[in-house]
């Protein structure tokens, strides 16, 4: 038979096939390797899930032990020193993931059958509620202590990084003595520094208190600060105040 | 076996029967050879591709989970085995991202043309296949010539159900300016 008498017989398909089979040179491949790959996938995608998280909930963290979290409260120059001093690396690494996730999860079909902006903001949604949530316990602040202590070898120099940022504007710190109308302040990057408050500054309702933590937006000058704003921090743990030993 | 459901057959070729698997080729041959010409309008490629495809299937048959529908299953690879055809030619561009799959879009629904219209639609779309590119004319091909629903066609292309209205329409209000501006010419 020749080749196009072959391919005009309705049944040379399937007898190419089959003999193919039956030959050995097509095989079915086994229940397992499609297992692994189900895992192999439901795994990529659950550790992008994690570290999409882990990198958000720790820009929460780093924006709020920074203070930068809290300049917004003093108007519009708040909002300037607060875009400012956004991570923006960490930012696009999570941009990243977040389409890296977006694309992991187009393979199942929850997620294709639906337009992408769905799913985006889902991603986004999850993440950033999530990320929130986590950065409120004290998941990042033991892994910064660690970190401090040179114990974290994985991650430590971002935390040591990011998690005292010198923001320039933007200080935290603990009041170690008021005199009139400045205050002295013990930064967590262990500066000792003086803010002076003048009659434009935002000074919270209830005043201010030594020992108190607070973030102080103003205009740096050496170890000089003009306060534009100042507010207290409560709840604010692993302030390191002055009798604490350096940190390595 | 002639009987039998296309689930129920995969069951068998699952366990090593392969005449079961000659049934299923026999089922569908020609809907793939049907689905391949007109989807590989104007390429060569479509004898190849079909037995690309069923070997493809037969290979990865145990991926299959019986308790869905075969049909669409093997759409899909046939899709994914054209595709990767029209790649390779590179004759005609195909875009990694399609806007339209990012927002939804109203579902237009195919309101029933009377018959005369439908069959005269079809067979301007038999002869104008060619001139539509990929993306409007595989939805096309499935919703007109395989009789698909939009969620079948939406599960073989895996976009969203929205988008194939979406591209459908605008396939249509294509091929109706190829044709007005045929009859200026």
């Amino acid at each position: 038979m020749s080749e196009s008498e072959r391919k005009d017989n309705p049944n040379h398909l399937s007898e190419d096939i089959l003999t193919a089979i039956k030959k050995g040179a097509v095989e079915m491949r086994p229940k397992w390797h499609f297992i692994l790959k189900i895992a192999l996938l439901i795994t990529g995608t659950v550790l992008a899930i994690l570290t999409l998280l882990f990198i958000a909930s720790f820009i929460f963290f780093s924006l709020r032990q920074n203070g930068s979290w809290f300049v917004s409260d003093f108007g519009l120059k708040g909002w300037e020193a607060f875009i400012f001093s956004l991570p923006w690396i960490l930012l696009i690494v999570t941009a990243i993931f977040i389409i890296i996730v977006g694309l992991l999860v187009k393979n199942y079909s929850f997620a294709f059958g639906r337009p992408l902006i769905y799913s985006a903001l889902g991603i986004i949604g999850f993440t950033g509620l999530l990320g929130f949530l986590i950065s409120l316990t004290p998941f990042h602040s033991s892994l910064l202590i660690e970190a401090e202590n040179e114990h974290l070898s994985f991650a430590g120099p971002i935390y040591r990084q990011y998690g005292h940022r010198n923001l320039g504007n933007i200080v935290t710190g603990r009041i170690i003595g008021i005199n009139g109308n400045s205050f002295g302040l013990y930064s967590q990057n262990e500066e000792i520094l003086t803010i002076i408050i003048t009659p434009l500054t935002v000074v919270p309702r209830s005043g201010i208190n030594v020992s108190e933590v607070v973030v102080v937006l103003g205009e740096r000058e050496g170890n000089v600060v003009e306060a534009l704003g100042i507010k207290p921090l409560t709840g604010y743990s692993g302030m390191r105040s002055p009798t604490m030993p350096p940190r390595r | 076996m002639d009987e039998q459901s296309d689930e129920a057959i995969v069951l068998l070729v699952q366990g090593g029967d392969l005449s079961a698997f000659k049934t299923l080729i026999d089922r569908y041959d020609s809907k793939m050879m049907r689905y391949a010409k007109r989807f590989l309008f104007g390429y060569d490629d479509a004898q190849d591709a079909l037995q690309e495809i069923f070997i493809k299937a037969y290979r990865n048959i145990k991926s299959f989970d019986t308790r869905r529908r075969f049909s669409p299953w093997l759409y899909r690879i046939a899709h994914n085995e054209f595709i990767n055809i029209i790649k390779k030619k590179g004759r005609e561009p195909l875009s990694f991202f399609d806007p339209d799959t990012i927002f939804p879009h109203p579902i237009s629904t195919h309101f029933a043309d009377t018959e005369i219209k439908e069959k005269e639609l079809r067979e301007f779309l038999e002869k104008s296949l060619d001139k539509l590119p990929v993306k409007y004319r595989e939805p096309i091909v499935l919703f007109y010539f395989e009789e698909m629903d939009y969620k079948q066609i939406a599960t073989i292309m895996q976009i969203p159900i929205s988008t194939v209205g979406i591209r459908i329409r605008r396939g249509k209000i294509l091929l109706q300016k190829i044709h007005d501006n045929n009859l200026h010419i």
